[in-house]
């Protein structure tokens, strides 16, 4: 009985004779649940839950909170919320800065807007172009200088888990890049600033590689 | 007889944040099963059984993790007794090395069965492993709890969390993009789970709630 007791006292020294190798913190296990821990990071977590029971409960916490995540930010990707302008404007959280600093930016953007250097690229309008992939000489679609795009990517055929799109010049500069979010088998993309006159390339990517690509050809107004 | 392939046996290295206390109980316990100790031997399994155990099923699922349990533990304590563990304050490496080794062997062996295996007729037999159905609806009611807080929070938070949990972008290139710091992506992080345990508590509070006057209703209370 004595040398049970005795067994069992030895064996909790050892479990806390590392608590420099401390209980990871919180983001590391979620991390490790996501499987984006690298070396060393990851082998300290691993030697770390090896021998720590409370650090092994509360791993799976973290991993059935990340696939909660997943699944949800999942859904509502797929069908967008549209919240109601008023409840926009209440919630403080869209103040990107403290008052004092967000007034000296007002003032700022409002001397800009007078002066408008980009003016082909702050529309008030929006248009919609539905973009598909062109065989031969085919025209490809056209939008206008000085609208808003919104883009419809024919994504028939396509696994898109983890998409985006990315706009980019005919030199290959790249403009922006979008999480690519699905309604029914098209991506939707929105690009307010607009694109001035030019060719461009609207690329579906996945895990860096590019799946398909659409031509997009924007011509100045009148024209 | 079990072979354990050589590639298993992996070198531990130094570990230069061992605290001298660790560092000494580790070493004391590889002195003493090197000196065949059976105390030390069943010390070794008490301390990492369960945690072995722990990884193998999260790496392999619930089949077969007995005999890795066990083929684990063979390879360690033959290691150990030829003495080829040669920085023995780095026991705790040398387990966490075996184990993923030992995981690794075995999902190339079932991808080199899988490519073998021509006709599924033959007999082959596969774990169904969807939860039943009451943990189903559990799930689901917590993936519904998760919807709600990402309905309440704005359209950028959204879209940070989404870039993080789905889109599986880093935090440092979600902060350079949305012109977001270390900070800021911190507490939008942990704004979502305090809000996910909150509305989780309401709607349970609010069950047990429901439930109770449901059970006084039926006592005629």
């Amino acid at each position: 009985m004595m040398n049970k007791k005795l067994k069992q006292i030895q064996i909790e020294e050892l479990r806390m004779a590392e608590p420099r190798k401390a209980h990871p913190e919180e983001e590391k296990l979620e991390l490790y649940a996501l499987g984006r821990l690298d070396e060393p990071e990851l082998g300290e977590v691993e030697e770390h839950i090896l021998i720590c029971a409370p650090c092994q409960e509360r791993l799976d916490e973290a991993t059935e909170y990340v696939a909660l995540m997943r699944e949800a930010t999942r859904n509502v990707a797929v069908a967008p919320v549209v919240e109601p302008a008023w409840r926009r404007l209440f919630r403080l959280e869209w103040l990107p800065m403290p008052a004092p600093a967000l007034a000296g930016a007002f003032v700022v953007l409002m001397a800009v807007l007078v002066w408008q250097p980009w003016r082909a690229a702050a529309p008030s309008e929006w248009q919609q172009v539905e973009l598909a992939t062109m065989r031969g000489d085919m025209a490809g679609p056209v939008a206008m200088e000085g609208f808003g795009l919104d883009l419809r990517l024919d994504a028939r055929g396509l696994a898109l888990a983890g998409a985006t799109a990315q706009i980019v010049a005919a030199d290959g500069a790249v403009i922006g890049e979008f999480p690519a979010l699905m309604e029914t088998d098209k991506v939707v993309v929105k690009y307010a600033p607009g694109l001035r006159a030019g060719q461009y390339w609207v690329r579906l990517r996945v895990a860096g590689e590019t799946v398909r690509e659409y031509s997009l050809a924007v011509r100045t107004r009148g024209v | 007889m079990l072979t354990i392939p050589e590639e298993i046996i992996p070198d531990a290295q130094p570990d230069p944040d061992l605290s001298g206390e660790a560092a000494a109980e580790w070493t004391d316990l590889v002195e003493s099963i090197r000196a065949g100790d059976q105390d030390a031997m069943s010390r070794l399994y008490s301390t990492f059984g369960r945690g072995v155990r722990y990884y193998l099923s999260r790496q392999l699922g619930a089949q077969e993790i007995e005999d890795k349990v066990h083929d684990t533990f063979l390879v360690v304590l033959g290691a150990i007794q030829r003495g080829e563990l040669r920085e023995p304050e780095r026991l705790m490496g040398f387990v966490r090395t075996v184990v993923r080794r030992l995981v690794a062997t075995h999902i190339d062996r079932l991808v080199e069965e899988r490519r073998e295996r021509t006709d599924l007729e033959d007999g082959y037999a596969m774990a169904d492993e969807r939860s039943d159905p009451e943990k189903d609806a559990e799930q689901r009611q917590r993936v519904e709890i998760m919807e709600q807080v990402l309905h309440t929070i704005s359209r950028r938070d959204r879209e940070i969390l989404t870039r993080f949990y789905l889109y599986e972008q880093s935090q440092e290139q979600i902060c350079r993009e949305m012109g977001l710091n270390d900070t800021q992506f911190r507490l939008l992080k942990s704004r979502a789970k305090q809000r996910f345990a909150e509305i989780g508590k309401r709607k349970i509070e609010k069950a047990n709630t429901s439930e109770n006057n449901f059970l006084r209703k039926s006592a005629g209370v």
